[in-house]
């Protein structure tokens, strides 16, 4: 009989830490590096005629028209990645080149001469799709479009969207280009 | 964290009963007659947890019949309105729930006592829906402000099916009336899951594991046994 007493408590005892180490142990609450969320756009600039030799636009400076902070200054890399908004379907950045150094704080800044400012209008259909319960959801950029606001001087001659429907945020380390800027 | 300490509670009380189990002294008769009938209770944690916890809501009744000498039928019902809350993401569960299946005691009482230490199984099923109040959409780049979604949402229809693993027991502390308290192991065996989401809580399940289909459960209750035959203890 006391043998049998003792099994049970056995039971009971395990089946206690079972569940606190289940509790304890369950790390869920943290988006991993790993998982697929919410991809940025993957841009590649061109040389306009050779078309096919990468270019990187001097200096450049890209900001979201209607947002105070500066994504980007005076970067000079022939791709970039930039985010797109989620809570919207479209959105409009600025993308200028030979863009002068950020002025001291309460100073106003003087473009230079060369300083080439040209607006891009991405939109697109953002779709949420459940992911789990640490990285909640993600949006999908479906129907890509983008196109160049036209002035007098642009800098930018041609945009081809090469990817429509953006939904990874990687491909096995390798970052896929979605459009071309050719200039 | 609020968790832990409830579990912390519920483990000092099943502690406290296995003392007062022995405790106990034994009316010395021979050939005494045991007890048997339906023993009906309800939980005590979930109006504490009620109480406690803001936006959880529960109530479980529960009831035992002792078949045939060491065997027990055993059922519970329930509602609970279950939250979740994640840093991106919360909802809420609500709905009802109810569980079948059989107790084996495997304490060997001394004459005058009908205390139960056991282990049993359980058929869960539940009917549910699963609102999701509010989310972030993730994004890795923090360039755009964080993108809230608010809602509710309604997710309703959903149902799941489980199985059970419980051992716990029962004392009596007054004549007739019990105190119990057991642990709870549960597996899924399906369930209807809403339309882009999971079901995060399941009333009667507690919450689900992205990559597991385990859960944890507990209960402490209060119950009273309606005696309705005698049988002898061989």
């Amino acid at each position: 009989m006391p043998r049998k007493k003792i099994s049970i408590t056995g039971i009971c005892l395990l089946l206690i830490s079972l569940v606190i180490i289940s509790q304890g142990c369950q790390r869920d609450d943290i988006c991993p590096e790993s998982t697929s969320t919410t991809p940025v756009l993957n841009i590649a600039f061109f040389d306009v005629i050779e078309t096919d030799v990468p270019k990187s636009p001097i200096n450049l400076r890209v900001k979201a028209v209607d947002y105070d902070s500066i994504f980007v200054n005076r970067a000079n890399q022939s791709t970039i990645s930039i985010p797109l908004r989620t809570d919207v379907d479209i959105t409009r950045y600025e993308f200028t080149i030979n863009a002068p150094v950020l002025p001291a704080a309460g100073e106003e800044e003087v473009p230079l001469d060369n300083t080439n400012r040209d607006i891009i209008t991405f939109s697109y259909n953002a779709n949420r799709i459940y992911v789990n319960r640490a990285c909640s959801y993600k949006v999908n950029y479906m129907d890509l479009q983008a196109s160049l606001e036209a002035e007098e001087n642009n800098w930018v001659q041609l945009i081809e969207v090469l990817e429509n429907d953006i939904e990874v945020d990687f491909i096995e380390n390798e970052a896929q280009t979605h459009i071309h800027i050719y200039h | 964290m609020k968790h832990k300490h409830i579990f912390i509670f519920t483990t000092s009380l099943l502690l406290l009963f296995t003392t007062l189990l022995q405790a106990q002294t034994a009316l010395d008769t021979v050939n005494y007659k045991e007890r048997y009938g339906l023993r009906v209770g309800v939980d005590l944690s979930k109006p504490l947890r009620t109480f406690l916890q803001e936006d959880y809501r529960g109530l479980e009744i529960m009831g035992d019949y002792r078949v045939y000498k060491n065997y027990y039928l055993a059922a519970e019902l329930g509602n609970e309105q279950l939250p979740f809350e994640a840093d991106n993401l919360r909802v809420t569960s609500n709905g009802s729930y109810f569980k079948i299946g059989a107790d084996y005691n495997a304490y060997d009482n001394w004459a005058g006592m009908e205390n139960i230490i056991f282990t049993g199984l359980r058929y869960g099923f539940a009917t549910f829906s699963q609102t999701l109040e509010e989310y972030d959409i993730y994004t890795r780049n923090r360039y755009f402000p964080t993108h809230t979604v608010e809602g509710p949402f309604e997710n309703s229809g959903l149902t799941a099916h489980w199985v059970e693993l419980v051992v716990g027991l029962k004392v009596e502390i007054l004549h007739n009336l019990y105190l119990g308290g057991n642990v709870q192991l549960k597996r899924m065996i399906t369930q209807t899951s809403p339309n882009n989401l999971d079901n995060l809580t399941i009333p009667g399940f507690n919450r689900t594991y992205d990559d597991s289909s385990i859960g944890v459960g507990y209960s402490y209750n209060i119950s009273y046994l309606i005696p309705l035959y005698r049988r002898e203890k061989n």
